[in-house]
């Protein structure tokens, strides 16, 4: 369908919006030293512990973040709308507000972060505690990918998977997860890119060690000023990076089996 | 292994009661929406039922004395549904998933087996997408097979397969049904002929008759019954060899129960002949003087009924008639005539 043409104006000011700023960021690159910034020490050391501690937040997101969609679908009318607002927050708040929150609960004088000290266990500061932020942030996506496309499945291969002898655990693995694939591989992809990109929790809640939480956002922020060229150079790698993500998650899915 | 059973779903509107001997077939007669479908979900455990005795062998899978009722997967009662639900992967793992669920080490070499007596050997690497509707419902029969029910329970396991798939699937449900204990809801009566050794008929989410299925098929006991079976249900009371119908028209019969008893006859449409005049002779029928109640178009013919009988005609004749028309049905003469109580 096409729109009346006075939206093509306003279309045209949203794609200078948005494109504008990434064109902005790449004209500031120095491009001929743009190998020797990205693999100067400071820089190399941040990308290594983003790629570590994101993949290292994906994995929890998965692991957490697939039994708790399922729970949510289980859950039924108001109570399940109030739950899933609750889950989704992290969403919408404020990173900022989401690494105070995550050093109340898991800090040295925190809820859960006071008995675990005293068991010889310190999370904030560490990159453990990026990790935990990470997930925070990104766990929405997972559980909204899963809820959704449970919605969707319906359960009519369940069902005759049950008939036939299969176990509540079977029928997950060999019927439900795998006809789930598709929303996970997307919940996972995007939760890994929230992951990356992390700032404001992360910076709140773990701090900016060089080597054990100081992640690539974290040193683009620090190195702006002092570096502006390295700054650049990283963001241009994390522009990459999310360009190349969101095309994998929202690639128009082909070939998957209709019955 | 005997399997009895009344389930209530209450937003369905079923209530039905049905038994099967083991062993032995039984068609689940009734037009589309009767429950049909309904009650075989509740039997395997895929729908709650709202009430429900079931009991398989003398164990009680369901019953008000059961907290819980017995789980689908320790039934061993598996259901072949209308939509096929293979699995997305290969047939043979499709095949393979019933003995696999029960631990079985030869479960590759069972669904191989299976996929071989169904004719479908050279398909065991392909996704259920690569089939035809007639290869995904052979699947669909050897997967189930393979899972060795105790009760094996089909809905309609001939629809939606094109005229050519149909006859040869059936040809195939009727190889293997033999001695397996099961139940195989249809609206076709010449199915329920040819698979089953019991039939029961559902109107309105109700068993309403139930019996060996010749009897229940050649003798009817009311309208529904009989338009399921494929006649006419033509009733009036006997009087000296003769079944007086409304009206006061009476057709010779054979057999039957004493004079002044309430009967019937059930025959074919295709048997009765239709006149649009008075026959100038009687020849050998029984002319039944009728108003058209309704016309139903059947592809290449059209079904007048009337109040009393129906019978078949050409579409050009159909267009001169309408509702009240008056017409004469030919009803043979010496049908088997049977109480109905």
């Amino acid at each position: 369908m096409t729109g009346p043409r006075w939206l093509a104006p306003l279309a045209i000011a949203g794609a200078l919006l948005v494109v504008a700023p990434l064109v902005g960021l790449l004209a500031r690159a120095s491009w001929g030293e743009m190998w020797a910034l990205v693999t100067a020490p400071a820089s190399l050391e941040a990308l290594w512990l983003s790629l570590r501690t994101a993949t290292a937040a994906t994995a929890l997101v998965v692991a957490l973040g697939v039994p708790l969609g399922f729970a949510l679908h289980s859950l039924h009318g108001r109570v399940r709308g109030a739950v899933r607002a609750v889950l989704l927050a992290p969403l919408v708040l404020p990173p900022v507000v989401g690494g105070l929150a995550l050093l109340y609960a898991f800090g040295r004088r925190g809820l859960l972060g006071g008995p675990l000290e005293e068991v010889g266990v310190s999370v904030a500061y560490t990159t453990a505690a990026v990790v935990l932020a990470q997930a925070f942030v990104a766990m929405p996506f997972m559980v909204v990918s899963v809820e959704s496309a449970l919605a969707t499945h319906g359960s009519r291969r369940e069902a005759i998977a049950a008939t036939l002898g299969a176990s509540r655990t079977r029928i997950l693995w060999r019927i439900t997860l795998p006809a789930l694939g598709p929303a996970l591989a997307t919940g996972a992809v995007l939760a890994f890119a929230r992951a990356l990109g992390e700032f404001g929790a992360t910076l709140t809640f773990a701090g900016s060690l060089a080597g054990v939480t100081r992640t690539a956002p974290l040193e683009i922020y620090l190195a702006r000023e002092t570096d502006p060229a390295a700054a650049v150079a990283l963001s241009i790698v994390l522009l990459v990076v999310a360009i190349a993500v969101v095309a994998i998650a929202y690639r128009p899915v082909a070939g998957r089996e209709a019955r | 292994m005997r399997l009895e059973a009344r389930v209530t779903v209450a937003s369905r509107g079923v209530d039905a009661t049905l038994m099967v001997d083991a062993g032995r077939t039984l068609a689940l007669l009734g037009s589309n929406g009767a429950g049909k479908s309904t009650v075989l979900e509740s039997l395997a455990g895929v729908v709650r039922p709202d009430r429900a005795r079931i009991v398989l062998d003398g164990r009680i899978l369901a019953g008000p004395d059961r907290r819980r009722s017995v789980p689908a997967r320790d039934r061993g009662i598996v259901l072949l549904s209308q939509d096929d639900a293979l699995f997305p992967m290969s047939v043979l793992d499709n095949v393979a998933f019933g003995p696999r669920s029960a631990g079985r080490r030869d479960a590759a070499e069972a669904a191989r087996g299976w996929l071989d007596r169904v004719g479908c050997a050279d398909l065991a690497d392909r996704r259920p997408a690569q089939l035809s509707g007639g290869q995904a419902r052979r699947v669909a029969i050897a997967r189930a097979l393979a899972a060795e029910p105790r009760v094996l329970l089909l809905d309609e396991p001939f629809a939606g397969l094109d005229v050519e798939a149909a006859s040869s699937v059936r040809a195939l449900v009727r190889e293997l049904l033999d001695g397996v204990t099961a139940i195989v809801t249809t609206h076709d009566a010449l199915d329920a002929h040819a698979l089953a050794d019991d039939a029961a008929v559902m109107e309105a989410g109700q068993v309403v008759e139930a019996g060996a299925a010749a009897d229940v098929l050649s003798r009817p006991r009311s309208r529904f019954a009989a338009r399921m079976a494929g006649r006419v249900l033509i009733q009036g009371t006997m009087r000296g060899g003769r079944l007086v119908v409304d009206g006061g028209s009476s057709i010779p019969v054979t057999g039957g129960p004493g004079a002044g008893a309430w009967a019937a006859i059930a025959v074919p449409p295709t048997a009765i002949e239709l006149a649009l005049d008075s026959p100038v002779s009687a020849g050998d029928r029984a002319w039944v003087i009728e108003e058209v109640v309704a016309l139903e178009p059947r592809g290449d013919h059209v079904r007048v009924h009337g109040a009393i009988a129906a019978a078949d005609t050409d579409p050009e004749t159909a267009v001169t008639l309408e509702r009240g028309a008056r017409v004469w049905c030919g009803v043979p003469r010496g049908l088997p005539a049977y109480a109905l109580t």
